[in-house]
């Protein structure tokens, strides 16, 4: 009986491992923060750019549905790539500290402990891989927006500088997150 | 013979001397210029106006007319006036007249000649008229535009670095706190080891 409960957990956590799916609460992490990181340069380019909300609210939702959507797709495909690899990092490390936690446990045996060590180091390498892709991601976002829109696209007219920045960042942070090995 | 072709030639330059006298004329040079490196809607713009008296004498009653350039509903007189009135400008002597104006409209603007007018000489009351250099089609920017363009915005700058922050820290410091936590694990084990 205990082999029946521990088959579908080992399937489950290799699907979870080698998944390329987020869980929903992943998602709405990554969806909510594309939507803010999406909407914050608004600020500048209402201020600086003097780009009337009023005037240009098309314009501004198009650009941040679009960059929202992608950045989305960006996180994803980085912590898909990156778990592996934190995985591999973390191994032995982990691999000490859940012998630490069963050193005193005498009644465990070895598959309960390479049970645990494989869910906790699937939970290491999604904390990570979820943190450092979101970091990545919004630092590159918004330093490709800064220059592309302040020194690149600096002497056009504000629909142009703000459509060509906002879809050449957007492209430039997706492509790079699927190009990365 | 010789004496009167002496006094001939005597009279003679003595008349020219005193024909040169009376067709002797000073003539005014106008310049008309802004001083403003970017004329900007509801800010001021400086227009300088400079007299030269070029000749050898004075001229009188020195009128200068430049309303019809900047006209009430589009202009704002600050300071100065756009017709000036000198009783004198002395001969080799220069005379700036500065107005400042606030322009209420943007867009294409044309400024044309200012008209100088003046008497050459106290009793000769014939006015002679002259016009200025003309600045020409003048772009005025919006306000909006030119802090576009010159504005520091540092306040914005600042606001925009305090909203944008936490979405860049806060991950990057989650994400160190477990890297740094697993491979002290590790080197603490390496050490540990060694050390046996």
């Amino acid at each position: 009986m205990s082999n029946q409960r521990s088959i579908p957990r080992d399937d489950d956590l290799l699907l979870q491992d080698f998944s390329r799916n987020v869980t929903n609460k992943a998602w709405a992490l990554f969806f909510g923060n594309a939507a803010i990181v999406s909407a914050i340069p608004l600020w500048l380019f209402w201020r600086i750019h003097q780009m009337e909300i009023t005037s240009y609210f098309i314009h501004f939702i198009i650009g941040t549905a679009i960059s929202t959507y992608f950045l989305n797709s960006a996180y994803q495909n980085m912590k898909f790539i990156l778990k592996h690899k934190i995985a591999q990092k973390r191994e032995e490390a982990i691999n000490r500290e859940i012998t630490k936690l069963f050193a005193n446990d005498k009644n465990a045996n070895k598959k309960d402990k390479d049970d645990r060590i494989l869910a906790r180091k699937n939970e290491v390498a999604d904390f990570e891989a979820t943190t450092f892709s979101i970091f990545y991601n919004n630092a590159f976002y918004l330093v490709c927006l800064i220059v592309l829109s302040f020194f690149v696209f600096k002497n056009f007219s504000p629909t142009v500088n703000y459509l060509f920045s906002v879809g050449l960042s957007t492209a430039m942070v997706f492509l790079f997150s699927t190009g990365e090995k | 013979m010789f004496y009167k072709i002496t006094l001939l030639i005597f009279s003679l330059i003595i008349s020219g001397i005193f024909c040169q006298t009376d067709d002797e004329e000073s003539f005014l040079f106008v310049t008309k210029q802004t001083v403003n490196r970017f004329i900007v809607q509801d800010k001021e713009l400086t227009i300088k106006y400079s007299l030269y008296n070029s000749g050898p004498t004075t001229v009188f009653n020195v009128n200068l007319n430049d309303i019809h350039s900047f006209p009430q509903d589009q202009f704002e007189l600050l300071v100065g006036t756009l017709n000036p009135k000198w009783e004198r400008i002395n001969a080799d002597t220069n005379l700036t007249h500065v107005v400042v104006l606030k322009p209420k409209q943007s867009g294409i603007s044309n400024s044309t000649h200012a008209v100088v007018t003046y008497q050459k000489s106290e009793k000769n009351a014939e006015i002679q008229k002259t016009y200025s250099s003309e600045i020409g089609d003048v772009y005025i920017m919006t306000s909006r535009e030119y802090d576009r363009r010159f504005s520091s915005h540092i306040i914005d700058w600042i606001l925009f670095t305090a909203m944008a922050s936490p979405c860049i820290v806060f991950p990057f410091f989650l994400w160190f706190k477990s890297k740094s936590k697993y491979e002290l694990l590790v080197t603490k084990e390496k050490s540990a080891k060694k050390a046996q």
